[in-house]
């Protein structure tokens, strides 16, 4: 009987046969496919994780068994019933390592050593090959070397740059470092993969690495690797991180590594909640877990700072309260507008009270709050004009926008300073949680009065009764409904509010002052790298040579 | 310093106890097997923060072990330093307390070393895991054709046993790694900046390795439970790697 008759025969080798036969199948299949949906999945790290469990287990399932050479099993029954007998020269071991006959021996001579080494056919059997598995990411990291070399000693982490809150603040953080150390000594590593339209609003100088993008094809893990390997090769002097999640795993999992080369930085301003309520977002995990290993935290608002100290007594030392630049260059509204001339630019007659409301429509904005409101204010001369659009959740608001006589949608908008100051009198927000909005800052250096919750850090620039009013709880419809009518009643007291913040602006929110405070972060501006040395002089602590203690040995 | 020794096997011990039976043993045989091709040998072990069974063990076992030394480095590669450099012979084979090497090692491995006229690092050619693990590994050369030398960037080529020249042990000693925070994997390193020095790998032909591969409480499952990472390394600056890419 031939070779594929014998194994149809018995039932263990034709389902090896079989498998031998279905894996490269698949392995094919798999090999077609991949161009199509790696695309897809990598978009997602999550689905791109799951994807590669999923090929790894297939792997795993799927690969070819070990399967005896002709005679190997037999020359084994024969050797066991008939230990007289010399088998045939088997050859043992996996196919694509076989193990030679002075190992063997050599092998069985190790028995007389260390019991627990014979090479039976069990053992044999087993015996599973390794080989240096090829690297996936050796070819992008000579790649990246070529645009990231020793020069670049600061480097920002962020997951993109687009219009954004913190992606408004990553630029800050650059232009501010500008000021003080050469530019080109500056790298922008974006880690998700997805346009980044405002890196050509960088410093002229400062390098962008479009990291996410260019190693879309690696896995989340690979990047990790590829990234970590980066950073301690080029040894950076401070990596100040900005919202990466990528950035945060790093810290995370790697933090002791990296703080050997380079001083690491988080920026922090505000957590998030759940739809149930719950704390959720960086400041209430990723960053607590490798606070330790932060030279700083830099955030815009001190409230923020208490909250973190309150919740897991982090350090007040570490945590750097940088009050961002207000915008410059805009043309604040005239004090004589204040409910003179028209939103449509029609009638130049007194006209209603016009509020300004900007912001995304997500639940921290609240905008079902301004929904009440504007219901509750029905019966007041006030029109309010909504602008932004949903980010994080679905629109669910701006049906009900359209629903309300008082309330005009004006859809999204590019900043506030894009809009005409003079079509509102007043700007209100209605946040349920914040750290410092920078739609507040753009909001008072237009020269609007606020109406805003006490919520976050919005307390340091809008102070109840001096330049601005503020609602507590945030989501007092009255309270609000009361301001408005105290607006109505005595516009000169919002006229002054707007002077107060305006003022506060200046002292508080100036580039100059924010580009000062940068320079104050211990570490930040140096070049030198590497972490200070531990003063305890402690090398027992964290996963150091202590737990090396508790190994077992080596090996 | 060399007192006229060929070999100095260096074994590192930290908490083997009676384990090290085994490694002491195969140490003997390869050594007895050495000499009949006039090689002289000693060995030397370096109790790293050593547990009480194993002091206590190889207290029982000064007969055939040369030199003991007692350090608290609590660190693998710094161990292995100080046996390089409190050792005698003029080649240093690293051997780990709970491994296993061939008979014939130590003799074809000094054979070969003598008669290269530079500086080379000498491997087995087999590595054979047991207990936890039944694995084999057929390790290659720097100079072979199949060797992919930039794939050391997420993975080492060759297991830490090794023999080369005590000066050159002596001029590339390994790096602290379990006595920092973030760093492991030592012999990677070591394989990496050797590399990057231009000094060859190369393994011997019929020598084996036998490498326990403990259930719990090695050293390796540590590094990589603790996220620890190779240092950074001359082999990775991209002058180097380009020619290893080609």
């Amino acid at each position: 009987m031939d070779r594929e008759g014998r194994i149809l025969m018995n039932p263990k080798a034709a389902y090896r046969f079989f498998i031998n036969l279905l894996f490269p199948l698949l392995l094919w299949m798999y090999r077609v496919c991949k161009p199509v949906f790696i695309p897809v999945v990598t978009r997602f790290p999550r689905i791109h994780r799951f994807a590669h469990h999923v090929k790894e287990a297939a792997r795993s399932l799927l690969q070819p068994g070990y399967m005896p050479r002709p005679g190997e099993e037999q020359a084994a029954h024969s050797a066991a019933l008939h230990p007289e007998l010399e088998p045939p020269s088997p050859v043992y071991g996996p196919a694509e390592c076989p193990v030679p006959e002075w190992l063997l021996k050599e092998w069985k001579a190790m028995h007389e050593l260390e019991p627990r080494l014979f090479p039976d056919v069990d053992t044999l059997n087993r015996l599973v090959c390794y080989k240096v598995p090829a690297s996936g990411i050796a070819r992008p990291y000579l790649k990246i070397c070529k645009k990231w070399d020793r020069t670049r000693t600061h480097v920002f982490l962020v997951p993109w740059l687009v219009t954004g809150g913190s992606d408004l603040l990553t630029l800050n953080y650059v232009r501010a470092l500008s000021t003080h150390i050469d530019p080109g000594r500056i790298l922008v590593l974006a880690t998700e993969n997805r346009k980044s339209p405002w890196k050509d609003r960088l410093p002229k100088g400062a390098a962008f690495l479009d990291f996410g993008r260019d190693c879309a094809d690696l896995s989340p893990d690979q990047q990790e690797t590829l990234l970590v390997r980066l950073f301690l090769q080029n040894a950076p002097s401070v990596i100040h991180n900005i919202n990466s999640a990528m950035g945060y795993r790093l810290f995370q999992k790697y933090g002791h590594a990296l703080e050997d080369a380079s001083r690491l930085y988080a920026a922090s301003f505000c957590g998030d909640r759940s739809v149930e309520g719950r704390k959720v977002g960086y400041p209430f995990r990723e960053l607590n877990d490798c606070f330790d290993r932060l030279t700083a935290v830099l955030t815009d608002n001190q409230a923020h700072i208490d909250e973190l100290v309150h919740l897991f007594g982090m350090e007040r030392e570490k945590f750097h309260c940088h009050y961002q630049p207000a915008p410059s260059g805009v043309t604040p509204k005239s004090p004589d507008t204040f409910r003179v001339g028209s939103a449509a630019g029609k009638s130049p007659a007194v006209r209603p009270l016009n509020v300004l409301w900007a912001g995304r429509l997500d639940r921290q904005k609240r905008p079902d709050l301004l929904i009440r409101i504007a219901k509750a204010a029905a019966g007041l001369p006030v029109r309010f004009h909504a602008f932004g659009s949903s980010v994080l959740e679905g629109d669910i608001y701006t049906p009900e926008f359209a629903r309300q006589e008082n309330l005009q949608y004006h859809g999204s908008f590019d900043g506030l300073t894009s809009l005409n100051a003079d079509c509102f009198d007043l700007f209100l927000n209605t946040s349920e949680w914040d750290g410092l909005p920078n739609i507040l800052l753009e909001a008072m250096s237009m020269g609007l009065p606020v109406i805003s919750s006490d919520a976050g850090g919005i307390s340091e620039v809008a102070i109840h009764g001096e330049s601005g009013l503020l609602i507590s709880p945030f989501d007092d419809v009255d309270a609000y409904v009361a301001a408005l009518q105290r607006a109505l009643d005595a516009p000169d007291e919002f006229i002054r509010f707007a002077e107060n913040a305006a003022r506060k602006l200046k002292v508080q929110h100036s580039f100059d002052a924010f580009a000062r405070a940068v320079a104050t972060v211990p570490g930040y501006l140096n070049e030198t790298a590497g972490a200070d040395p531990d003063i305890d002089g402690n090398i027992g602590s964290d996963n150091t040579a202590a737990d090396f203690l508790d190994t077992g040995g080596i090996d | 310093m060399n007192m006229g020794l060929d070999v100095s096997v260096v074994i590192p011990a930290h908490k083997e106890g009676r384990m090290a039976r085994h490694t002491l043993q195969s140490a003997i045989r390869a050594i007895a097997f050495a000499e009949k091709t006039g090689i002289s040998s000693e060995i030397l072990v370096v109790m790293d923060s050593a547990d009480e069974n194993t002091v206590s063990f190889l207290d029982r076992e000064k007969a055939v072990v040369s030199h003991v030394e007692m350090v608290e480095y609590r660190d693998l590669g710094l161990t292995r330093n100080h046996g390089v450099r409190k050792a005698h012979g003029k080649y240093v084979a690293f051997l780990d307390a709970d491994n296993l090497f061939c008979e014939s090692w130590l003799s074809h491995a000094w054979h070969y070393l003598e008669s290269r006229n530079e500086d080379v690092i000498a491997h087995p050619e087999y590595v054979v895991t047991f207990e936890a693990a039944s694995c084999i590994w057929c390790q290659i050369s720097s100079d072979a054709a199949s060797f992919r030398g930039a794939d050391f960037i997420e993975n080492n080529f060759w297991d830490a046993t090794c023999m080369a020249k005590r000066s050159l042990l002596l001029s590339h000693p390994y790096e602290p790694t379990t006595s920092t925070r973030g760093f492991g994997y030592e012999d990677w390193h070591f394989n990496c900046e050797t590399l990057a020095a231009g000094i060859p790998h190369h393994v011997i032909p019929d020598t084996a390795l036998f490498l326990r591969k403990k259930h719990s409480g090695s050293l390796l499952a540590f590094t990589n439970e603790t996220r620890r990472v190779i240092r950074s390394s001359r082999l990775f600056s991209p002058e180097i790697f380009r020619n290893l890419l080609k």
